[in-house]
């Protein structure tokens, strides 16, 4: 008997049982769906986190006041002074592009017409070369403005669009922050959400001694950002710049009252973070293909005794051992797969659908697809083997005095 | 000299329960020639559905030899033993024995399925096998949907699609009217008249057994008599 036949004398036998066919698949299903709909989000997620993480520009070091368990919070003791950045600058400039200090401070920013709470960032002209960014429209701060503590700012899209939306040229505008008036010489390119989903277009620049002295009151550095020229030589800077500021403040290592980090390793954690939790989707998908698997063993079990009387006939008329495991293999294969491929499209479905929710990419693998049929395929073959078994070991003669 | 199809020499066939042996057979030893028709009667118990059983493959011998065609059946493994019984014999059961969710013509086609014949071949041929058993008909009606007289018709020609050797036929009126059964009787009269099938039917009731050409009797486990039937 030729391989299409079994498969037709298959499912003939699972047409005849519709409902018990269905149910029985019901744990492949929705294994198989689970795993591919977790697979393409997941994959989403990462891709989002991998562009987000490229629009901050990865060789990125950022310095901060206060040790790690404190970040986000403002160091009360050590803080960055302009003499430490000017330190780094200095004795490592050599190692990395340039060193921006930026201080920053939450402020409602308001014109005739409009206002908007956004992020104020004091920094100098170097954040610009630091972080790649471009500008759209008009410059950026500049060396000169610094010195001078001129009364300018740089817009990022998100506030030019909320300040003063339909115009398209807002050079030479005027916001006011508090008393403090400015006047917009440049708007920034769009870059995008921070991998932490901050509005990276959500901030207005200005001249560091302008924030410092007209605006916060004080000297209190939020960041120094830095970057290397390579990724190779991330590693290299973070130590000196480490040992630089431990000298400075006479820490002993382990000490440190500041955090050097770089965007590389945050990187890297978050893909250590994926590939973990792909490991745990990979894991109950496993256990629930198990179980479907059992179920599939469950009913072919049953299936074998019911039908031992056709199975005898069957063997009267001429099926060998091996037609009649193989028929009740490729029973057991086809519920599996069925179940499979339906698990494959509700999965892709529940993708779709999560997507549309939360707004994140979804990354449908082809590979992914293949994988989930080929294993439900093989999960049916491995569970369904021993009721095929025992089905042509039966005895014709036994068999047909059954029931 | 033309070799017989079937030749038993001294079957026993001994059962093992546990402590107890029982010997269903004991030294049976019978030659059927191609051609015949013959009739095995004995009462319940007196071994006769345990010698068709071995005549039709489905069991073997505890010991002794059974040629089929001056081939050693007692060498087959059983993969050989079931090729034979779809090739080379035809099966017939009191209780039709027909697959119940499967029409007429798939139930014939079966036979053909397992002789490895193309999906196309099989059709043609399961329908001109029912139709010379007269249900040209009825090839789509399940067996529920027939009645004992066709379903029987169907079973035999399922049995005979592959143009078996023998034809084995355990009580196959058993489950039917007297008149119902005297058609199958007949037919099979006229298969092995017409159409020269060896021919072998197993029952309890001498006066079956007597439409055969040759009636073999057996009793306890033994052959106690062979005779010509009415038909001869």
């Amino acid at each position: 008997m030729t391989f299409l036949s079994a498969i037709r004398v298959a499912l003939d036998a699972l047409f005849i049982h519709k409902g018990r066919s269905i149910l029985t698949s019901l744990g492949i299903v929705i294994g198989i769906s689970a795993v591919i709909a977790m697979v393409s989000a997941g994959e989403g997620a990462r891709l989002l986190l991998e562009d987000r993480l490229s629009s901050l520009g990865t060789n990125l070091i950022l310095v901060r006041a206060g040790t790690r368990s404190q970040q986000g919070m403002v160091a009360d003791f050590a803080p960055l002074t302009g003499a430490d950045a000017r330190a780094i600058r200095d004795r490592l400039g050599h190692e990395l592009t340039a060193v921006a200090e930026t201080q920053m401070a939450q402020r409602l920013v308001s014109t005739p017409t409009a206002h908007h709470g956004t992020s104020i960032v004091g920094v100098t002209h170097e954040l610009l070369l630091v972080r790649g960014w471009k500008m759209q429209n008009g410059r950026f701060i500049s060396s000169a403005d610094v010195k001078k503590m001129a009364d300018v700012c740089a817009l990022g899209t998100t506030v030019k669009a909320r300040l003063f939306p339909h115009q398209d040229n807002v050079l030479g505008q005027t916001l006011r922050i508090g008393s403090l008036n400015l006047r917009v010489i440049g708007v920034m390119e769009s870059k995008g959400h921070s991998p932490v989903g901050a509005d990276q277009d959500d901030q207005v620049f200005m001249p560091l001694t302008t924030f410092q002295r007209k605006l916060a009151g004080e000297e209190r550095l939020s960041l120094i950002l830095t970057s290397t020229r390579t990724q190779a030589e991330i590693e290299k800077a973070k130590e000196d710049i480490t040992q630089l500021l431990r000298q400075r403040r006479h820490l002993k290592p382990g000490n440190e009252t500041f955090d050097v980090s770089s965007v590389y390793e945050i990187a890297n954690l978050a893909r250590i973070v994926t590939t973990v939790l792909q490991l745990l989707v990979g894991i109950v998908a496993g256990i629930s293909l198990v179980v479907g698997g059992i179920g599939i063993m469950n009913i072919m079990l049953v299936s074998v005794t019911e039908r031992t009387r056709e199975i005898g006939i069957r063997m009267a008329i001429g099926a060998t051992p091996a037609n009649v495991l193989t028929q009740f293999l490729m029973e057991a294969l086809a519920l599996s797969l069925a179940g499979g491929l339906l698990g494959v499209a509700l999965g892709l479905a529940t993708a779709l659908g999560l997507a549309r929710l939360t707004g994140w990419p979804i990354v449908i693998s082809p590979l992914a697809i293949v994988l989930a049929s080929g294993v439900s395929g093989a999960v049916g073959v491995f569970f369904g083997y021993y009721p095929a078994w025992k089905a042509s070991r039966l005895d014709p003669i036994q068999a047909l005095r059954h029931e | 000299m033309i070799r017989p199809i079937i030749e038993l020499e001294n079957i026993d066939k001994i059962y093992q329960t546990g402590p107890v042996q029982v010997a269903a057979l004991r030294g049976v030893s019978l030659t059927i020639e191609a051609g015949e028709f013959v009739a095995i009667v004995g009462a319940s118990g007196s071994g006769k559905s345990t010698l068709m059983n071995i005549l039709g493959c489905l069991d073997r011998p505890t010991s002794g030899v059974y040629r089929f065609d001056g081939r050693d059946v007692s060498r087959l493994n059983r993969t050989e033993l079931a090729q034979l019984r779809n090739r080379k014999l035809g099966f017939v059961f009191q209780g039709f024995n027909l697959l119940k969710r499967h029409s007429a013509i798939e139930n014939v086609e079966l036979a053909l399925l397992y002789a490895g014949v193309p999906a196309g071949q099989r059709r043609s041929r399961a329908l001109e096998m029912l139709q010379r058993v007269g249900l040209g008909e009825r090839v789509h009606h399940l067996p529920n949907e027939l009645s004992g007289g066709q379903q029987q018709r169907v079973a035999i020609a399922r049995a005979l699609v592959n143009r078996p050797q023998v034809l084995l036929a355990d009580e196959p009126t058993g489950n039917l009217d007297s008149r119902t059964g005297e058609e199958i009787l007949t037919e099979f009269q006229r298969l092995n008249q017409q159409m020269k099938q060896t021919l072998i039917l197993v029952t309890h009731d001498p006066t079956i057994g007597r439409w055969a050409r040759r009636v073999v009797t057996v009793r306890d486990g033994a052959i106690a008599g062979d005779v010509p039937g009415k038909a001869a």
